[in-house]
């Protein structure tokens, strides 16, 4: 598996603060916040790159855990940016992939997938993400229209 | 809901109306022989059929509507919710309050909005002009309309699998609860011009009920202690029908990677029980596959059509 991480996709991180200089000691403090979170600021690349190593899964998988497509997944790896519901869903999923117990993505994916007590932490998380609003339905319902 | 709409005239340029709300018009000029015309009494007014976008659009001068049946029979309600009888439109209350109603698209006309204006809309049954009522109402009008015409020849299969189910099943079984968390059902074939079609039933189900193959739990054993209600020795080659949906509902709330094996089973005794003895010179196989709604590509989509036993019927049927 590939688990290289392209590190171009980094936004421009510090913010322009009248203080850069160092003039004050409040100013210092702010720049000094800028490039901490600048140093920890991790990328959709990344982030998606990491979810994929720890819990051996699959890009199809990646993107269930999304509500995307394979292409989105991809894209995301090769450094497009994220919609900030899926950034907010990709923190979700690493926390709980980092947290996963394992020594190996194989044993770290089985606890993932693991349903022996109900729905699965995978499953879980798929329940979190957001959906867009149904728009094709069907009117009658299946058993109507077999004929019962 | 805007409920003061109800009661309200239909505005001069037709503005505040929606499709599917129905209009005081009391009568209707439907075209008969010989360029002649029939004027149909509609005490209980007309539905508008057209799209709301082109109802209220300046541009178009014409508006298509439907006369509302009087006095439908609880019977005649019920048939027309269950989509018995395409050309008969429900329409129901939502939460507007409205009787239910149905209106009658065989005797659609086209009429000019000038005759719609300052009359009373009696009924609207579409809170949101784009929202979930709305696609309903378009759905079932589209509904008439838009049906893949299904070669006469796989009629008889496809009643013989009406009649499959409603002799082992009945309407208040196992089964028609496990239909009732079914989505869609779909029918492809590899060819449908000539005998011999390979068909396909697609069961499609909501992907919080089926999760695909890859996310089940891979140290999953078909055994009592991950099956709720499975007794020792079953295995699922042996159930019967009403048995796989027993255990299925028993199982809804457990174990997703069980409710997915159980759904697999569904899949597999639907095709023994009830599509084998649907099979002819015309339909030579018919399959199933069961995949939740996430896993069904566009693809996929494309090249199925719903399946809808209660509206089939041959070209030389005249009953309905």
């Amino acid at each position: 598996m590939n688990t290289s991480v392209r590190q171009d996709s980094l936004p421009s991180p510090v913010p322009h603060y009248e203080s850069l200089g160092g003039q004050t000691s409040s100013g210092l403090v702010k720049v000094n916040e800028a490039v901490r979170s600048a140093a920890s600021y991790v990328s959709p690349s990344q982030r998606i790159s990491e979810i994929r190593a720890l819990a051996g899964l699959t890009i199809e998988q990646v993107g269930r855990l999304f509500g995307v497509s394979r292409r989105s997944v991809h894209n995301w790896i090769n450094g497009n940016a994220m919609a900030p519901q899926h950034e907010e869903q990709a923190r979700k999923i690493l926390d709980v992939v980092r947290s996963l117990p394992g020594s190996s993505p194989d044993e770290r994916r089985s606890a993932l997938l693991d349903s022996s007590h109900g729905s699965s932490l995978f499953h879980e998380l798929i329940a979190l993400r957001g959906e867009p609003e149904r728009l094709q339905t069907a009117g009658v319902s299946a058993r109507e229209r077999i004929g019962l | 809901m805007r409920r003061p709409t109800v009661g309200h005239v239909v505005a001069d340029d037709c503005s505040n109306l929606r499709q599917g709300d129905v209009v005081e018009l009391r009568e209707l000029r439907l075209p008969v022989a010989d360029g002649e015309f029939e004027i149909v009494a509609t005490p209980a007014g007309v539905a508008i059929l057209s799209q709301t976008c082109d109802v209220v659009q300046p541009s178009k001068q014409r508006c298509l509507v439907a006369p509302v049946f009087a006095h439908p029979t609880d019977a005649a309600l019920s048939s027309a919710r269950k989509g018995q009888k395409p050309l008969h439109l429900y329409l129901e209350s939502g939460e507007s309050g409205a009787d239910r109603c149905i209106a009658d698209i065989e005797r659609a006309a086209s009429i000019l909005k000038s005759e719609l204006s300052g009359t009373r809309i009696m009924a609207r049954y579409v809170a949101d002009s784009s929202g979930g009522q709305a696609r309903a109402v378009a759905w079932r009008i589209g509904r008439a309309f838009s049906r893949f015409p299904f070669p006469d020849e796989v009629y008889p299969a496809f009643s013989r699998l009406r009649h499959q189910a409603q002799e082992k099943a009945g309407s208040a079984g196992n089964f028609g609860r496990v239909l009732d968390l079914v989505e869609d059902l779909r029918v492809s074939a590899d060819q449908w011009a000539s005998p011999g079609r390979r068909l396909t039933l697609y069961i499609v189900v909501a992907e919080e009920r089926l999760v695909p193959s890859d996310e089940m739990d891979p140290n999953w054993q078909w055994d009592p202690s991950r099956i709720t209600g499975l007794r020792s020795g079953e295995l699922p080659s042996s159930l019967s029908l009403d048995r796989v949906c027993e255990l299925l509902l028993a199982n809804l709330d457990g174990d997703r990677t069980s409710l997915g094996h159980l759904w697999k089973t569904f899949g597999e005794t639907v095709e023994a029980k009830l599509l084998t003895s649907s099979l002819d010179v015309e339909v030579v196989s018919f399959g199933v596959e069961v995949l939740s709604d996430s896993e069904m590509t566009y693809r996929q989509y494309q090249q199925t059509e719903g399946l809808d036993l209660e509206v089939l019927s041959d070209s030389t049927d005249t009953s309905s």
